[in-house]
């Protein structure tokens, strides 16, 4: 009998290569609907677009979503936080020792990202107007999450706990390319995309004073 | 009628499209970002509601993962009893993109809907007076069916105004002028509704000395094939417009204070027809405001002497980057000029866009949906309200007698207008 920590061992690379081939597939069949520069006078810079779309016009003060709903705003960074947190230390992992004083600190923002998804996931429940724009895949997406980010929490603190951390990565790894975490690698392609526009008819200009 | 859809749907699937359908994560934050929905909290106000209308099909129909668990985004096969509930949903929106810029992953909705509503109007389910009004664009040149007649009518009558404003019998509006730097293109709106709009534009001409003409062929820049999505119709308005300035070997055609022609004629046309324009296109606005900075127009604000706020046309700020000229304008020619807020790319839309005013069923919708513009323009205090866009004045004004805002509304180069420092002969 094969132990949940041994079984995940061998299961994880057949994951991870699901993973990449999927979403290469997945990736290929958006790449390839094809993309034609737009044409017309620049009145301002596409590039300078691209740069302000990727930074500064993402800034909390920047969004009136976030002045309204601050709360669903921090939700949402501290739940990404605890995703990029969680990945470094596994791929980190992979190359080096973390330091003993690192690994509560990941575990702490896997904590932080689990009660920001459950917050997201409870308020796609609760808000009426959510209830309309929700679809199997939105929920799935969230618990998969949730399981990543608690066991990952979890490990952090009970190390034996790893198997289950490990599974829930291979969960993930397999979601994924399915549903809509694969926005991971549109949401590039979007903001490269609006900047692109935005900058070009001279629209965003970050040096202006703030609109509100 | 669903295979032709289908076949449209998949016409447009470019990358922006692909990309804009597939990163939505159903977060919500588009709904409060919408004015409709900030008026009327229902769900077909919600943007990505909107868009997913399409976004379902195309995932059942395009996507490898839609086809083979489609309950897995409550996708479905398009049936004609779809595309009769769409009309409502993607009818009911002005295409502002204030959506878009709040969006944290940038979706353009508005691309989405602008489809939705390309396949609605193939399949003849367009509300019947913007389809009308459509129509007539193609066949008369005009929506609202302004005769050649009716036009040199009009411009009779303010070429006699301008005579008399600049003390010169002899002062004629040039027509057909071959070699002209500028073709000044209004919109039948204006023409017909807003005439003074038009003379304040023909007297900022004039007032700058520069070298323009109008056209006896093309009187009307607005073309409604964008509000319907069609883009038979949107590119025979334009092929129109860029024919005339290219037989007439102008510089820069001229767009009026018209928001969606600007739009369409300065930013969408070349990627329509695929090559560079031979000209240059800008709104009149953009002209004034070099003209000021060159001197060659002078303004005297004392004039005007109210407290004015300006509304930022979607088409002209949001999507046209046309957004501190107005305010450079506006300091110069009037004496106390008030921000509303939120400005420039976050201004509220105020209802009137998106071929709105050309569907009265949907009038209610309207008036409702102005009223995050109507609670800017209260908390202004300002007394005059100017914009730079026919369509937005329309909305305004109704906005003003439905909210009881007690302002008067007015165009920018109305003010411009009014501030010019006229050499009288």
């Amino acid at each position: 009998m094969f132990t949940l920590d041994q079984l995940t061992l061998i299961v994880f690379p057949f994951a991870v290569a699901w993973f990449i081939t999927l979403m290469i597939l997945r990736t290929a069949v958006v790449l390839r609907r094809g993309y034609k520069t737009e044409l017309g006078l620049e009145k301002g810079s596409p590039r300078r677009g691209v740069l302000y779309s990727l930074t500064f016009s993402m800034l909390p003060w920047k969004k009136d979503s976030v002045r309204r709903h601050p709360l669903t705003y921090a939700a949402g960074m501290g739940m990404h936080v605890g995703i990029f947190a969680t990945v470094f230390f596994a791929l980190g992992n992979r190359f080096w020792a973390w330091p003993d004083f690192a690994i509560p600190i990941f575990g702490a923002c896997a904590g932080v990202g689990f009660i920001s998804a459950l917050g997201l996931f409870l308020k796609r429940n609760m808000m009426s107007y959510m209830k309309p724009i929700t679809n199997p895949d939105d929920y799935f997406s969230n618990l998969v999450v949730q399981f990543y980010l608690l066991s990952g929490c979890l490990a952090a603190f009970a190390p034996t706990l790893i198997g289950l951390w490990r599974l829930s990565a291979i969960i993930l790894l397999l979601y994924v390319p399915l549903g809509k975490i694969y926005h991971m690698l549109l949401f590039f392609v979007s903001r490269i995309l609006f900047g692109l526009q935005f900058g070009r008819r001279g629209v965003l200009k970050h040096d202006l004073p703030l609109s509100y | 009628m669903i295979q032709e859809a289908l076949n449209t749907l998949e016409k447009k699937l470019n990358l922006p499209m692909a990309t804009y359908l597939e990163a939505c994560t159903h977060c919500g934050l588009c709904a409060e970002a919408c004015h409709l929905y900030r008026a009327d909290p229902v769900a077909k106000h919600i943007p990505c509601f909107k868009a997913d209308t399409v976004r379902k099909v195309y995932q059942r129909h395009f996507t490898p993962i839609g086809k083979i668990f489609p309950w897995l985004y409550g996708a479905h096969d398009l049936t004609e009893k779809d595309l009769d509930g769409w009309v409502e949903t993607v009818f009911q929106c002005t295409l502002c993109r204030r959506c878009t810029i709040e969006c944290p992953l940038g979706i353009d909705n508005a691309s989405i809907i602008a489809t939705a509503r390309q396949i609605l109007t193939q399949s003849g389910k367009a509300p019947s007076t913007l389809a009308e009004h459509g129509r007539l664009s193609c066949d008369v040149g005009s929506p609202l069916g302004v005769t050649r007649e009716q036009f040199f009518d009009r411009i009779a009558w303010i070429e006699s105004e301008l005579q008399e404003e600049f003390g010169n019998d002899d002062l004629t509006v040039p027509i057909d002028q071959e070699d002209a730097d500028y073709l000044f293109i209004p919109a039948s709106l204006e023409l017909m509704k807003y005439p003074r709009t038009v003379q304040a534009c023909l007297k900022i001409f004039i007032a700058a000395g520069v070298k323009w003409t109008m056209s006896s062929n093309r009187f009307d820049v607005t073309n409604f094939g964008v509000f319907l999505g069609d883009p038979q119709i949107t590119k025979t308005i334009a092929t129109r417009d860029i024919e005339e300035a290219k037989r007439l070997r102008v510089k820069i055609l001229v767009t009026s204070e018209c928001g969606h022609a600007y739009r369409a004629l300065r930013w969408e046309a070349p990627n329509w027809f695929q090559e560079e324009l031979p000209f240059e296109v800008k709104n009149v606005i953009e002209l004034a405001d070099e003209w000021m900075a060159q001197g060659k127009i002078k303004l005297d604000s004392s004039v005007n002497h109210k407290s004015v706020t300006y509304h930022d046309p979607c088409n002209i700020t949001r999507n046209g980057g046309v957004i501190e000229e107005p305010r450079r304008l506006l300091h110069a020619s009037v004496q106390e000029f008030r921000e509303m807020t939120p400005n420039r790319e976050r201004n509220w839309c105020c209802g009137g866009g998106g071929g709105f005013h050309s569907m009265p069923e949907y009038k209610d919708v309207r008036l409702q949906s102005g009223l995050m513009k109507a609670n800017q323009v209260k908390a202004s205090g300002a007394k005059i309200l100017a914009t730079t866009c026919a369509n937005c004045q329309l909305q305004l004004n109704d906005l003003n007698e439905h909210y009881n805002l007690g302002v008067e509304c007015v165009s920018v180069t109305d003010l411009i207008a009014d501030a010019l420092v006229v050499q009288r002969s």
